[in-house]
């Protein structure tokens, strides 16, 4: 077990490499040219070129990926060719932002997703079971732009209920952080809800007519027992990775919703990156979301272990 | 028993304003403007950005520049106090205005001018705009409040412009902040009734009164004469989807938007719990479509007039930004005094003649392309309107849909058949006369355009800049290099809270004079 574990977090700093190259290659292949969107529309031959010259932008590829290379084996992610701050500072002054919009996010989701999923396993083919997953039918569906917009017309605009846009943090001022965040939170929380439920639920169902199951309940184990250590424990592996997957997709995926919400998370410097071709931020911003993405999913590889009991490391 | 005259009086007076009968003068208040923005600053250096969005916060609020325009859209001084163009031409001396403080508090001079005309100049520090003044040979002190700006040949009106101009901003910045912080703009410091309080990355810009500006004596006037900072703070805040900006508004948490969506303008206009402004200004954007040289097609003249006779400019201005704008084929903006009916009139609709210039050029329904980018609709959509006229003269396009930073790509490289592409205006042609210059991308030349934009260095005479940018839009007409298909208006949503707002003719409103009641 204790050799995994090692062997695993070693295995990290290649795969990091390997993103890194893969990143720095695929943002210099795209086409567009930052020098371009810098000057805009007006831009003359001299200024092109002088600005080129100025960025390093003429000097071969392979010096241009070295530097880089080099650069991040020190922990500096270099400066946005753009703003000409510091990438690592655009992208920590916006990640407590989309951290706590993704936790409670996935917060929210948990909470309504895996009692649902497991009433409506328990409820097979019944009309519960119908409404819960007809339900999540429609979380999958709907777009979540549309329903960002929808929940703002009601809650903020019609019943001002809550603010419409913005971002305040739950650490300056809790309450005010809190109306916030529900919105944005609900808006994203829709679809994982949708997807994590009928994991659950199929996942549960699998489980709940394994023999041992039978046996339990034969036995006399209380339903509760049976469902929540028994089932649950079992049918959990499966839910961890739907899990997993989310939260990779919540740390840098959120762009449509940051941009409802004038939130000013990581999913919409990507994005706004992206667009400007900002080399070095979308390089940092795509390296830190690989960070965290391999990261959580070693930790969940870990967590495969107590919930599965098919699974060892030892062997 | 003593009559309560004083108590009556205030009656009167408080009865008046609320009937309306007359107006309440502006106050200076404690109240905040704010105002919905589609995209985040991105950069605080005027000198180093050409986003448009970085003029729109900060080019007439925190910062000034030398000069400015008035409201008949003349250059007239705004730090300057006078000036005067030596006999050869070859001399602007300013005398700026005295006592003017930075927000620092330092009092501005010449050195700070000749710094800030400097750094825009060099090739090392910023190098966004230094080739607009690379007529200028030395710029240097002639007193403690007088500098003289030499020039390597007569160019005082380009100059002129491009010290008064918005886009492509010299602001004028204190060399002493500038010095002291490496000369980065890490807070920025300028003149303006505003100073600099912060910036929330994608969420909002928040400037403050400056309590110790120093205002222009002189009577208002478009962007220039005396400003009243009366709203304590300027809240600029950013909001990406239309629709969130237009919500916004109604529910009271802004109270001016700009840059709506043109599909909801005329609805929008109807409703009463906003002003709408939607009309053309004077430094506009136009949408035109760049015409690849290196196809040879594109490269025959006949073809070329044959494409742009085809073009129902009205419906590709109603397809594209719904008729908010103004359809034209001129390289010279509607708004500018050059700008002739006349010549307008020389590039009709006219598919029949179309036609038969098509026939004449042998061409046999070989496939063009067109590029445009879906991330600004109207350039994609006066593709699609424009494929479907061509169409119908029998030019067969397809459309190619890449982002803005590969359009810019291609432009840059002059990689296209016909690029659906947008610029923004400038309150002098000069600007977009280089398009048709020979430092343009697409790899058309004309010797007799570079004689005539040489020619318009050489003099300062209005009547005689607008006789040569008329021959240069006749040449235009006669070459069709590109083609122009319209300029789009300016708009605004401002909710009936705001007192005395003034759009002004410029695509930068003027955000001071005007309050936000209660």
């Amino acid at each position: 077990m204790y050799k995994y574990f090692v062997r695993r977090i070693i295995w990290i700093i290649p795969t990091l490499w390997l993103a890194s190259t893969l990143v720095f290659a695929m943002v210099h292949i795209m086409p567009g040219d930052p020098v371009m969107v810098i000057l805009g529309s007006s831009a003359g031959a001299d200024q092109v070129d002088l600005m080129r010259h100025k960025l390093g932008l003429d000097q071969p590829i392979f010096v241009q990926y070295s530097n880089w290379l080099c650069r991040i084996v020190q922990g500096d992610l270099g400066n946005s060719i753009i703003t000409d701050q510091s990438v690592i500072g655009m992208i920590l002054d916006r990640l407590p932002t989309t951290m706590t919009i993704a936790a409670a996010a996935l917060l929210l989701s948990l909470c309504l997703s895996i009692p649902a999923g497991i009433i409506a396993s328990l409820r097979h083919n019944t009309y519960i079971d119908y409404i819960f997953m007809g339900i999540a039918a429609l979380g999958v569906s709907l777009p979540s732009f549309w329903l960002a917009l929808l929940l703002i017309l009601l809650f903020s605009v019609k019943l001002k209920m809550l603010p419409m846009v913005g971002f305040i943090s739950i650490f300056e001022s809790f309450g005010q952080g809190v109306e916030y965040l529900i919105l944005p939170a609900i808006s994203l929380a829709l679809v994982m809800i949708a997807m994590t439920a009928r994991m659950t639920r199929s996942s549960m169902l699998e489980v709940l007519r394994e023999d041992f199951i039978t046996t339990a309940v034969a036995k006399g184990t209380p339903q509760r027992l049976v469902v929540l250590k028994h089932a649950l424990k079992n049918a959990f592996a499966p839910i961890l990775t739907v899990i997993g997957f989310q939260i990779g997709f919540l740390l840098g995926g959120t762009v449509v919703i940051e941009d409802v919400y004038s939130i000013p998370g990581v999913g919409k410097l990507i994005f706004q990156a992206i667009a400007s071709r900002d080399y070095p931020v979308v390089q940092g911003c795509l390296l830190m979301v690989t960070f965290i993405n391999v990261i959580i999913n070693t930790m969940i590889d870990f967590a495969y272990a107590y919930f599965d009991p098919k699974v060892s490391y030892g062997r | 028993m003593k009559k309560p005259i004083l108590g009556n009086v205030f009656l009167l007076i408080t009865l008046l304003f609320a009937f309306g009968g007359i107006d309440p003068p502006l106050a200076i208040g404690s109240g905040s403007l704010r105002v919905a923005i589609p995209t985040d600053l991105t950069n605080l250096d005027l000198h180093k950005t050409t986003a448009q969005i970085d003029n729109w916060l900060l080019g007439s609020t925190v910062y000034e520049k030398l000069f400015s325009y008035d409201q008949n859209l003349n250059i007239k001084p705004q730090l300057a106090e006078k000036y005067t163009i030596s006999s050869d031409g070859l001399a602007i001396t300013i005398d700026l205005r005295k006592g003017v403080l930075f927000h620092d508090a330092t009092e501005m001079t010449a050195d700070d001018v000749k710094f800030s005309i400097e750094r825009v100049m060099s090739r090392e520090l910023p190098g966004v705009h230094n080739t607009n003044l690379e007529t200028v040979k030395a710029v240097k002190i002639s007193g403690p409040y007088q500098v003289t700006i030499e020039l390597k040949e007569p160019a005082a009106n380009i100059v002129m412009f491009y010290l008064a101009t918005t886009a492509g901003s010299t602001a004028i910045m204190s060399k002493k902040a500038l010095e002291a912080s490496g000369n980065k703009v890490v807070q920025p410091i300028g003149t303006g009734p505003y100073k600099f309080s912060s910036w929330e990355k994608d969420s909002k810009v928040t400037l403050e009164r400056f309590d110790k500006y120093t205002k222009d004596k002189r009577t208002l006037s478009g962007d220039t004469g005396t400003k009243s900072a009366y709203s304590q703070k300027i809240v600029f805040m950013v909001m990406k989807e239309p629709t969130t900006r237009i919500m916004a508004l109604e529910r009271g948490d802004v109270d001016l938007v700009g840059f709506l969506p043109y599909h909801q303008i005329e609805e929008l206009m109807k409703r009463k719990d906003m002003t709408v402004y939607s009309e053309l200004a004077a430094d506009t954007r136009f949408n035109l479509f760049f015409l690849g040289f290196k196809n040879p097609w594109l490269a025959k003249k006949d073809f070329r007039k044959a494409l742009a006779l085809a073009l129902d400019r009205d419906d590709i201005t109603k397809a594209a930004v719904w008729g908010q704008g103004a359809p034209s084929f001129s390289i010279i903006l509607p708004l500018h005094s050059a700008y002739s009916k006349e010549l307008e009139k020389m590039m009709p609709y006219d598919p029949e003649k179309a036609k038969q210039l098509i026939k004449s050029t042998g061409y046999n329904g070989e496939s063009l392309t067109i590029t445009a980018s879906k991330n600004y609709s109207q350039m994609y959509d006066q593709a699609v309107a424009a494929q479907a006229m061509w169409a119908a003269v029998g030019i067969n396009c397809k459309i190619e849909v890449v982002d803005w930073a590969t359009v810019l790509e291609r432009w840059k490289k002059g990689e296209h058949d016909i690029l659906s592409f947008a610029m923004i205006g400038r309150t002098e042609p000069w600007a977009q006369t280089m398009a048709m210059s020979d430092k343009n991308f697409y790899g058309y030349k004309n010797q007799k355009v570079d004689d005539l934009r040489q020619s318009l260095l050489k003099t300062t005479d209005q009547e005689e800049i607008n006789k040569i940018y008329r021959m240069i839009q006749s040449v235009q007409i006669e070459d069709v290099p590109f083609l122009i298909n319209f300029y789009i208006n300016t708009n605004y949503a401002v909710s009936p809270k705001l007192k005395n707002f003034d759009k002004f003719d410029l695509f930068i409103p003027r955000w001071w004079n005007m309050e936000v009641g209660s």
